[in-house]
């Protein structure tokens, strides 16, 4: 199993958007594209030596989202196919950029037999975003590969995939811990309510990654389904549960369901060892 | 006329009544005696040949712990049960079973338990021979040298007590005369009436048992000799001796154990494989329905006796413990407490017979038993399918033999027991890397192939094997299956899959892409054209760049040619097979066509695996 810290880690790397994130904190604002010139790099890019064309994919990668009328040449680097070194850092300049059409040339490179290059796929398609991004989740859940498995659950909860969450259950119940995560931004109340049924079998780190965007979600669940969840971890009733419940209050926004507080209020003091 | 079995129970009762006597010490086992070529032997066979030898209990006895043993009759009357402590594992001959624990040796009736006789001995016991009326006791002495030989009338008499330094194995009784093996090669026939011995048989061949089975007498451990007409000739090697084939078995299964050795209470691995065959009483010698049988834990196979072939293989869900072959098959008795009896022709099961409690050992004696003939069985194909698919580490010796055998067999069910053992993740290496070669080899089974074909690596769903992609695409591309094609290039880009599989699955689709398979050949080709570094790697692209101008894509190979980031080695052998503008037309103005690649040698599935190309 992964450490929860490196799952919260991906999940605060991949999920800029997601209540999870957001809640405790101020929302990040997308910095606005910077004015690059990008003509220089376009001729590193069109260079006959790999060395010119390696340190334009580094200027390309820099440039970030204002660099994306460069992504053409990039994915024409990748279509073609080069060394993995250079396709690695070709893969990384096209997540840089964020453009939703390179989406169609990263997803072959998830099946990548040289481990780096296809994990820096699973990443940069995170940015890229789009259907065909989707799709390499769904197939990068089913790989060999724990790590491609782990970005592609978290790439599913951050693009909205709730058809995957059969998938992402059956990840779950193979220790694919960011599913948990992906999980709880996709259920609707039933698939929720059916995750909080694993509480007591998976680590309860892991769980609490899946509880908080059920718990915070922008668009809140019905109350119904969140007392049920509150329920379900009040009958867990360990030392754990009481912690997480405080922190949980201690965050639950001001203008949040008062029924769902007055739950998490009662559920508290009547754990062992919780707060009175 | 005074009959030999009067003049014992003559002998018995007189020492019943402390006449004393009946004890004799060395002259029968003298190591000084001299070879007369078989003359007094060949004199008691003829007066001994009209003897009728008796028919003994057909019935399997258990040993469940130090102090229980249980039996049951083979033709199916009810299961018994004895308590005494026992010191080694009790020994089945004639109509009795006999045992010794605690100081004490006894004998039960063997079809029901009873007991028959006991008697203060020490010692261990070797084995026993009875003919219904006299059980003939072989015990080691407690020192461990020397036997003592008890004859022992089933009133409870000891009619005769011989002690000797010899090692005496496992004895034989009829009428009055023990058969007492010694030495290897000695079998002394002894005279119980008269305290002394009656005639030797000097034996070519390793001897350390007497048995009697179908109404003969036999001798044997290497082989087994008959006592008939042609025992003069012991001496010469010429009696009517019978052998099993020489073939080739894991565990060096013996047909019999040394009848020196003490069986001890609990079965070892030499009791779990073991031979059975049964030796034709009477006409040539050979073995009785030409088939003999070996067990190897929870497996049993039928051989032809003759020629060694496999005729059957059976799977079971215990180890066997002991056997004995019958007249038309063997009952072998497993750690569950059962009796299984299979027939020898088919392997089918002819019976079942519950012990009713799991067993340290078995002691199985089979003699006058019979049973019809089971057919329409499963063919040898299923038997031995099911048998290589057993789960149990410790049969891969065995399967590795049965899955060669099997390998040679024209059945499409082969091919799809190799599939399934390649894919499954937990078949021994030793097993797998025989079954891919094997699987390669095949050229049936081709909607087998297929199917496994379609699966994946698919960790949502445990298949955590890849199917044998690549043996599998030998054999299609070898049986020029063109409905292959689309599902080899699924595979052709799935890193699970070993880079083995993928350098044979390219080299397959040399010969069975279409143009549907393009887009697979430019991603592997685009991938790898500049990544390389290894022989297989580079075989799989030079196969996909083939695959590729075959199929009209000159275009990306002449591309990949001019590209600085194709490996030298890829862009030496990729431009012998694609023209380049500035290269000459042949002759007749039209372009050379590529030369064939060669095609990549079997490879062990072990050498690469997906994702290690760091």
């Amino acid at each position: 199993m992964r450490p929860c810290s490196s799952l919260l880690l991906a999940i605060a790397t991949l999920l800029p958007g997601t209540w999870a994130s957001a809640q405790p904190k101020d929302k990040p604002t997308k910095p606005p594209a910077a004015t690059v010139d990008l003509k220089p790099i376009q001729e590193k890019l069109k260079s006959a030596d790999p060395q010119t064309v390696a340190q334009g994919l580094v200027d390309a990668k820099a440039a970030g989202a204002a660099g994306a009328p460069l992504a053409p040449s990039i994915e024409e680097i990748l279509k073609k196919g080069a060394t993995p070194p250079v396709d690695k850092a070709a893969i990384e300049a096209l997540g840089a950029m964020a453009t939703p059409s390179s989406s169609s040339v990263l997803r072959p490179y998830i099946r990548h037999r040289t481990p780096d290059v296809r994990r820096a796929a699973v990443r940069a398609l995170g940015n890229t975003k789009g259907p065909e991004a989707i799709a390499a989740f769904k197939e990068g859940l089913r790989t060999e590969d724990g790590q491609v498995r782990g970005f592609s659950a978290t790439g599913l909860g951050n693009l909205g995939a709730a058809d995957a969450i059969p998938d992402l259950f059956l990840a779950l119940d193979r220790s694919v811990t960011e599913a948990a995560a992906a999980i709880g931004q996709l259920c609707a109340p039933d698939d929720c309510e059916k995750f909080a049924g694993r509480l007591g079998r998976i680590g309860f780190d892991v769980m609490t990654s899946g509880f908080d965007p059920i718990l915070f979600r922008q668009k809140p669940l019905p109350e119904e389904a969140l007392i049920k969840i509150v329920g379900r971890l009040r009958e867990l009733g360990t030392p754990e549960v009481s912690k997480y419940l405080t922190d949980v209050q201690s965050r639950w926004p001001a203008n949040g369901s008062k029924k769902v507080k007055q739950a998490i209020d009662s559920a508290i003091p009547s754990i062992p060892g919780g707060a009175k | 006329m005074i009959t030999r079995g009067g003049a014992l129970l003559a002998l018995a009762l007189s020492i019943a009544a402390g006449c004393g006597g009946g004890q004799t010490q060395g002259a029968a086992f003298d190591e000084g005696w001299t070879n007369d070529n078989g003359a007094g032997i060949g004199a008691f066979q003829q007066r001994f040949a009209q003897t009728k030898v008796p028919v003994g209990a057909d019935v399997a006895i258990g040993v469940v712990d130090k102090q229980t043993i249980v039996g049951a009759p083979l033709d199916g009357g009810a299961p018994w049960t004895y308590s005494h402590q026992l010191d080694g594992r009790p020994a089945v001959a004639g109509t009795v079973v006999v045992g010794l624990g605690a100081g004490e040796l006894f004998a039960l009736d063997a079809k029901s338990g009873k007991p028959i006789w006991k008697r203060n001995a020490g010692g261990l016991l070797r084995g026993a021979g009875d003919d219904g009326k006299t059980t003939v006791v072989s015990l080691m002495s407690t020192t461990g040298r020397g036997t003592t030989v008890l004859a022992v009338s089933h009133e409870g008499e000891v009619v005769r007590q011989v002690e000797d330094e010899a090692a005496i194995g496992v004895p034989a009784v009829v009428d009055g005369y023990a058969f007492l093996p010694w030495q290897g090669q000695y079998v002394t026939v002894y005279d119980l009436v008269e305290g002394k011995e009656a005639a030797r048989v000097l034996l070519r061949t390793q001897v350390s048992r007497a048995f009697t089975e179908g109404g003969a007498i036999f001798f044997g451990e290497a082989g087994v000799t008959r006592l008939d007409d042609q025992i003069r000739l012991g001496p010469a090697n010429k009696a009517s001796t019978v052998t099993l084939p020489a073939r080739e078995l894991p565990g060096s299964p013996r047909w019999l154990p040394p009848g020196i050795d003490i069986p001890p209470v609990q079965s070892g691995a030499h009791d779990k494989i073991r031979l059975y065959a049964r030796p034709a009483a009477s006409g040539a010698p050979s073995i009785e329905g030409g088939r003999f049988a070996a067990t190897y834990f929870r497996i049993a196979v039928g051989f032809d006796a003759q020629s060694g072939a496999i005729g059957w293989a059976y799977a079971h869900d215990a180890d066997f413990l002991d056997g004995a072959a019958y007249a038309g098959g063997f009952a072998l008795c497993d750690q569950k407490g059962n009796v299984t009896l299979l027939d020898a022709k088919s392997g089918g099961v002819a019976g079942k017979i519950a012990l009713g409690k799991p067993l340290s050992s078995c002691v199985v004696q089979a003699d006058g038993l019979t049973k019809a003939p089971v057919t329409g069985g499963p063919g040898l194909a299923e038997q031995l399918s099911k048998v290589v698919m057993m789960p149990e580490a410790e049969h891969v010796m065995i399967q590795k033999l049965l899955l060669r055998e099997m390998a040679g067999l024209q059945d499409e069910l082969v091919t799809k027991t190799l599939i399934d053992l390649a894919s499954n993740p937990l078949t021994p290496p030793m097993l797998l890397e025989d079954s891919r070669k094997s699987l390669a080899a095949r050229r049936n089974g081709v909607e087998y192939m297929l199917a496994a074909l379609q699966k994946h690596y698919d960790f949502l769903t445990d298949v955590l094997r890849p199917p044998p992609v690549g043996p599998l695409a030998d054999a299609l591309a070898a049986m020029k299956e063109k409905r292959a094609a689309p599902l080899l290039g699924s595979h052709l880009n799935d890193p699970a899959d070993t880079l083995d599989d993928a350098q044979r699955t390219a080299a397959a689709l040399v010969q069975l892409a279409e143009k549907g398979e393009t887009t697979a050949l430019t991603v592997f080709f685009a991938h790898y054209r500049g990544a390389a570094d290894d022989e297989m790697t580079t075989n799989a692209v030079v196969s996909t760049a083939q695959a590729l101008v075959k199929l009209g894509a000159s275009d990306v190979v002449a591309g990949a040619l001019k590209d600085p980031y194709t490996s030298e080695t890829v862009r030496t052998r990729i431009s012998s097979i694609v023209k380049t503008p500035d290269k000459p037309k042949s002759g007749d103005g039209t372009q050379k066509k590529p030369e064939p690649e060669k095609k990549p040698a079997e490879k062990k599935p072990s050498e690469a695996k997906a994702g290690d190309k760091n």
